[in-house]
């Protein structure tokens, strides 16, 4: 007979250890704002016993409201992931492929390669408000957003041109996973990354090979799709680790979604990768406490910055990193902000029947960034940028490039050795 | 339910508010009888709503007991037909394991092909693919037409359609005594067990379907029958651990039994005489959940790490034929026993044995012999009578509230009868199990609900995951304002139902279990101050 | 990482621990799996409600000293809880939290279905009687928002007439609010709370209460103002005509998430660091002392301190764990005082005192846990964690979270 015998209560996402106390409702952006969704709790652990039973249970429409910010998971107390009950269901009962508008705005990198080729013009039409308005009554996508702004030179293309030769001369060497949004809308960030890199004596290659994490596809029913290329890049993580080479990101999302949902949603075997995926500001953080590495500031910067936790940089626990890496800059006053959702969670405010909804969500956010006037907020994730660029007064830069501005580089090669 | 009922001359008093009882005043209403039934509680209260809800194939009793599977079967369409808001119909599975004989699958299948059951011998790899849940050790598998069946469902809808044909129901009424006069039975005395008031109320037969009780019920008229208290304890486990039902393929045993139903999965039961003086008071030993538990297993492994939300007992009303007291060749069969030809006391006639799945066929037996007894001449037909709330073409509205899904489920087309105009009606009470403020509307309306009890059976409210931690209170006030009664009484209502909730959970109070206990514990007794009345 | 601390639990112990010990200078992390039982707060804190026979007790100071040997209390020291009670007091206050009542004498908090139950200390606004038999108004109005079901008026209202008073009944009506009701689900003291951080909205209430308390000598709402300090109740307050008042309501508690909003702010303005999510998995160990522990989030950082705090929580925080065999502590395996019988745990009648609700880690007097049966000298254990007390019978949960809190915030200062 066996000897374990109710020794452990096991259920998929850890459905069962819910005792209904209702705290997770307390912490969802949506159901705080908006009377159509049922809240984490009714769309999770509740409805998923009715949905076990009868799959017709499902309710598309309210279960498609939930940003996956997962900010319910992080206030459970039980450890029941309720974000991956609703996404799963999502993924496992939605049968229909995905609507035009999204699957524009899910194909990040397929719209953004030809957006690029074509930036000025790109930038430009979806900037005039007659393009603005055909996006909004034909595809969905809500007028009142600004697209972030395709770059007329890819992250890729900058780096084969001018930085990859450079790399080599490097002994110890990293490899980038860029992300679209690097690539196609802000290559500046890999530039940052790659500045801050090089003075601390890393050299930075790219992937092989690299597609978009799959976040907004995930999220916009795709999961097919985003499983693919989630192989594809967990192939690429293991080809870079299996050369000694950690993997490092520039967003805390991409960072998300390939250590965490490829496991819990793509049910891809991503525990290796998991060990070799390190954001930057974690990668910069461990090597300083190991003494490995050291970093040296203008005396110059002054900035008063304030820190926004991103949705899933507090799912992973890793806002530690990035404000312990800017708490080492003496000339920064850091304010941290309330670790609230600022609305936008990726694709989901861009459509047109979530605007409105998204905005509700972010207000407190956008009212303390106002009242607090920082020099700029940081956030390691690039939609949240987004978002409060377009809301606030606020320019909002990554960790990362806040540490390339405020670096001393001849100070800090001096102190990694890499000037006699 | 109150006792301001005209005093009136019935045809037929019907003792017992279980499946039985219930399903005797619709029949003896369809037929045209002024009927009367009384329950000293709340319908369902004894076996029926202690068992395991499974709607039998009869394969089961295939082997053993032919007459009894084949009476199972037939009902089993039956209910299909009657009673489609009540059942699932998701078949079963009887599986051989490996320390099995897989010689008795044989046997098996050619007694349930003598009984008229369907029984389709498939290959293990596709009984595991059917359903995943399965042990998979499996060497032979075996798919029946086994189903489940709300027996509060059941209930409530024969009692509803049996008040629509002109029945009176008296709940909370209990049978002190029988009238009799002149050798034979006229009535019955009656306490009020909510107040304590008595009353009588006539009849020219009064039917006794009162379970195991029968027989004390008939010891009041100087009557023996021989019962056999049989007590059966059962697991809720947390989710749905299976979607078909899953039975052992060998002679009945502890524990062989594993039941989809509503959210939640049953494991049962455990079998053992008990004397009758005990049936009021069951409770689940520690020793009884160890047998669920280890036999469980091996119908489905998965329930070695699955939540247990609670613990419960019944009392089957096993009974011992006449001619051999000594109780060996106890049957399942039905018991029709005309007190006048076997006893010479007129009036009086028991009905008792069966099971829930052939009680209509009970119901259909006694009252034909009531019919023949009052000289009516009406055939039954409650074979193929809709039960409310099933119809023949489902007119579920197109406009669905939040919690129609749900609704229906409970209610069946009923449900369209449900408060759901306004926000408010729309508000849900209990989340688990999606029971809205219009639907407590509904149900103390039209089916007898004054407590937290009676509504938790009409509407599975407080039976979910939490056990009535989120909506006990909610339900309370809800409750209080539909029916009108005083905070007083609601406070004692609450603080009973808390109770009876935990009497299911300390039984396995271990786990994610005793976690909730102690949440409940704590906004009940702690943040709210609620402590015994 | 390494700090000086780490408090593992975020509740009202590891957070009054936290910032006794940041506040000395120290540099403290909190790591905790998750939010806290004070989401379920009355908005009281009790220091002992009732005896151990079930008696109300007037004199808390008094009563203590006729607890069981076993009783957290018993170990912080009867004498040591004036001194407690009067940091408690200052912690509490610097951290913005007002508070009424008095250490001497209890008061008694009205609960969510109209009782009175003997308290320590009270959030400001909330209402409250000096008597169990008698309140303190008259005349008392008590709203409640139009389809807002987590506050059963007719239970507080019976019990007000019980006492004498005179109560009327309203439900507001502002469309803000009662929308909310539109979800079927998610209409709950907490969405409520966040609406009314509007100030325009508040106004509207103000009017209301103000044409609806004409003749009361006092209003009574429940408790959906404040969730992150108590400005707006304030606000209202001053506006307000009458005297205003909040009675506790359902889960989740509002002023329950407030006091847990305040001392976290206080704790990460004293420079600590609060990681939400971070459920620990292991801890390493070396001879009779705790090296460094791995939170799931940052599985191969260790992270390391000179002294850890257990401040978990029961059962129902997972501070405590049982299965079919037994009764355990998940993180570390430490050793517990429990039955070894699972028939022990529990008695039939719900209302009767637990035995489980007495459990907890074995600790040294100064709440340091053992270990197969020896102290792990740098791993302290606070809270509802300590085994002993039966926090619903006795309510004195708050007590020993804060006075063992502090206790041994003390011990790791000296």
């Amino acid at each position: 007979m066996s000897d374990n015998l109710q020794l452990l209560s096991i259920s998929d996402h850890d459905l069962e250890q819910c005792l209904k106390c209702s705290i997770c409702t307390v912490y969802c952006p949506v159901s705080g704002v908006s009377t159509s969704y049922p809240g984490p709790k009714h769309a999770g652990p509740d409805g998923e016993r009715y949905r076990m039973k009868d799959p017709s249970f499902f309710d598309e429409k309210a279960l498609k409201m939930c940003l996956n910010c997962k900010r319910c998971e992080v206030a459970c107390p039980q450890g029941v992931k309720i974000g991956d009950i609703i996404q799963s269901a999502r993924i496992k009962y939605t049968k229909h492929g995905p609507s035009l508008r999204d699957f524009t705005l899910a194909n990040t990198d397929l719209v953004g390669g030809m957006a690029t080729l074509a930036a000025p013009i790109a930038n430009f039409a979806v900037s005039l408000s007659p393009v603005k308005a055909v996006m909004h009554s034909v595809l969905g996508i809500d007028k009142h957003r600004t697209f972030p702004a395709y770059a007329s030179q890819k992250f890729e293309t900058w780096y084969k041109r001018y930085a990859a030769s450079s790399q080599k001369k490097f002994a110890k060497q990293v490899s980038y996973f860029h992300g679209c949004y690097v690539n196609y809308n802000f290559p500046q960030l890999g530039k940052d990354l790659v500045k801050v890199m090089n003075a601390v004596g890393y050299g930075v290659q790219l992937l092989d090979k690299e597609k978009c994490c799959g976040v907004a596809l995930i999220a916009n029913g795709m999961s097919k799709q985003a499983a693919r290329q989630g192989e594809l890049n967990l192939k690429s993580i293991g080809a870079a680790a299996k050369k000694g080479m950690e993997v490092i990101t520039s967003s805390s999302t991409c960072t998300f979604t390939m250590r965490d949902e490829y496991g819990h949603l793509l049910n891809l075997d991503n525990k290796a990768a998991q060990d070799h995926l390190f954001l930057a500001t974690r990668f910069l953080y461990q090597l300083i406490e190991k003494g490995e590495i050291k970093l040296a500031f203008r005396k110059d910067y002054k900035k008063k910055l304030a820190y926004h936790t991103a949705c899933h940089m507090e799912r992973m626990g890793w806002g530690v990193y990035s404000t312990g890496m800017l708490k080492m800059i003496p000339g920064v006053e850091l304010i941290m902000l309330d670790s609230v959702c600022c609305g936008i969670a990726g694709t989901y405010g861009f459509k047109k029947e979530n605007y409105e909804v998204s905005q509700k969500i972010g207000a407190p956010l956008f009212q303390q960034i106002e009242s607090i006037h920082p020099d700029n907020v940081v956030t390691d994730c690039e939609t949240c940028k987004w978002q409060i660029e377009m809301s606030t007064s606020a320019k909002v830069l990554n960790p990362v490039s806040i540490l390339a501005e405020a670096l001393d580089v001849e100070e800090t090669r001096k102190m990694n050795g890499l000037i006699d | 339910m109150s006792s301001t009922i005209a005093k009136k001359h019935y045809d037929v008093i019907v003792i017992g508010g279980g499946a039985t009882g219930a399903g005797t005043v619709r029949d003896c209403a369809l037929r045209g009888l002024k009927t009367l039934i009384v329950e000293r509680y709340d319908f369902t209260t004894g076996a029926t709503g202690r068992n395991h809800g499974l709607l039998h194939s009869g394969a089961r009793y295939a082997v053993t007991d032919s007459e009894s599977a084949t009476e199972c079967i037939e009902e089993n369409m039956v209910l299909r037909k009657i009673a489609r808001h009540c059942v699932e119909e998701h078949d079963g599975l009887f599986i051989t394991l490996p320390e099995d004989d897989l010689a008795y699958q044989a046997k098996f299948v050619a007694a349930c092909q003598k009984a008229g059951i369907r029984a389709d011998i498939i290959d293990p790899e596709e009984a595991k693919r059917l359903e995943p849940a399965v042990n998979p050790t499996l060497i032979g598998a075996v798919r029946v037409p086994d189903g489940s069946v709300d027996p509060f469902r059941l209930t409530v809808s024969n009692i509803m359609d049996a008040q629509m044909h002109g029945a009176d129901v008296l709940t909370y009424h209990e049978v002190t005594d029988l009238i009799i006069e002149n050798g034979k039975v006229c009535g019955v005395r009656l306490l009020n067990t909510l107040n304590g008031e008595k009353s009588e109320e006539r009849a020219e037969i009064v039917v006794n379907a009162a379970g195991i009780w029968g027989s004390l019920i008939a010891r009041k008229a100087g009557i023996t029958i021989n019962m056999f208290p049989a007590k059966g304890s059962l697991l809720v486990f947390g989710h749905r651990v299976n979607n078909m039902v899953i039975n052992r393929c060998r002679k009945p045993a502890n524990a062989d039994i594993l039941v989809p139903g509503d959210a939640i999965t049953v494991i049962g039961t455990t079998s053992d005489r008990v004397p009758i003086e005990t049936v009021d008071d069951m409770r689940v030993t520690p020793e009884e959940v160890e047998v669920l538990l280890k036999e469980g297993i091996q119908l489905a492994p998965a329930l070695a790490t699955t939540r247990i939300l609670r613990a419960y007992a019944g009392v089957r009303p096993l009974v011992a034929s006449d001619n051999d007291p000594s109780g060996r060749s106890i049957s399942r069969g039905i018991v029709c026993l005309d007190h006048e030809t076997r006893d010479g006391l007129a009036g009086f006639v028991t009905i008792t044995g069966g099971k829930l799945m052939t009680y209509r066929l009970m119901a259909e037996t006694v009252t034909d012999l009531v019919c023949q007894k009052l000289a009516v001449n009406q055939k039954c037909q409650t074979a193929s009578l809709p039960l409310p709330g099933t119809a023949e073409t489902p007119s579920l509205s197109s406009k669905k509230s939040y919690a129609f899904n749900a609704q229906a489920g409970r209610h069946g087309v009923l449900a369209d009868n449900i408060p759901a105009k306004d926000k408010m009606d729309n508000a849900l009470v209990c989340e688990c199990e999606e029971v809205t403020v219009g639907e407590i509307k509904y149900v103390v309306e039209k089916q007898h609900v004054k407590t937290l009890t009676q509504l938790r059976r009409r509407t599975r409210v407080g039976m979910g995951t939490c056990q009535s931690e989120l909506c006990a209170m909610r339900a309370a006030h809800v409750l209080g304002a539909a029916c009108g009664i005083s905070v007083k009484e609601s406070t004692a209502d609450l603080a009973d139902f808390i109770n009876e909730r935990w009497k299911g959970m300390y039984p396995v109070g271990w786990g994610p279990t005793l976690n909730e206990a102690q949440l409940m514990s704590n906004v009940y007794q702690g943040l709210c101050g609620l402590d015994k009345q | 990482m390494k700090f000086d601390n780490i408090i593992i639990g975020g509740g009202l112990s590891g957070l009054t621990c936290g910032i006794a010990l940041a506040k000395a200078g120290k540099q403290v992390a909190i790591v905790a799996a998750g939010q806290s039982t004070l989401h379920f707060s009355s908005g009281s804190l009790g220091l002992l409600g009732f005896d151990n026979e079930g008696h109300a007790v007037t004199n808390p100071l008094e009563a203590v000293a006729s607890l069981p040997a076993g009783h957290p209390y018993k170990k912080i020291g009867v004498d040591a809880i004036p001194s407690l009670a009067d940091q408690a007091i200052t912690l509490l206050k610097e951290a913005g939290i007002a508070l009424q009542g008095d250490i001497s004498k209890n008061h008694f908090r009205l609960t969510p279905i109209g009782q009175l139950k003997p308290t320590w200390l009270t959030l400001e606004g909330m209402a409250v009687s000096d008597s169990c038999d008698i309140l303190p108004y008259a005349n008392i109005l008590l709203v409640n928002i139009e389809g807002y079901m987590d506050f059963p008026v007719h239970f507080i209202k019976e019990s007000i007439k019980s006492k004498g008073a005179i109560v009327k009944e309203a439900t507001l009506n502002i469309a803000a609010l009662s929308e909310r009701r539109s979800s079927p689900s998610e209409m709950r003291s907490s969405n409520l709370a966040k609406i009314l951080q509007n100030e325009g909205l508040l106004n509207e209430l103000v009017t209301c209460l103000n044409e609806l308390a004409r003749e009361a000598d006092v209003i009574w709402m429940p408790a959906i103002l404040g969730l992150t300090d108590a400005s707006v109740f304030a606000t209202l307050k001053e506006k307000v005509n009458k005297p205003l008042y909040m009675v506790a309501t359902m889960p989740p508690s509002v002023p329950g998430i407030r006091i847990q909003n305040m001392l976290k702010a206080r704790f990460v303005s004293l420079g600590g660091t609060f990681l939400l999510g971070h459920k620990v998995t292991e801890g390493q160990f070396k001879g009779n002392q705790l090296i460094s522990v791995n939170s799931s989030a940052l599985p191969e950082e260790p992270l390391e301190a000179s002294e850890f705090i257990l401040a978990t929580g029961s059962f129902q925080s997972n501070g405590l764990a049982s299965n079919y065999e037994k009764v355990y502590e998940p993180l570390f395996d430490l050793d517990v005082d429990a039955s070894a019988q699972r028939t022990d745990w529990v008695k039939e009648d719900v209302y009767e005192a637990q035995p489980y609700m007495e459990y907890g880690v074995s600790t040294t007097e100064k709440f340091q846990v053992l270990k197969q049966g020896s102290p792990i000298s740098n791993l302290y254990a606070v809270g509802s964690i300590l085994s002993g007390h039966n926090f619903v019978k006795l309510a004195d949960g708050e007590g020993v979270d804060i006075f063992s809190a502090l206790t041994v915030a003390q011990n790791i200062l000296k």
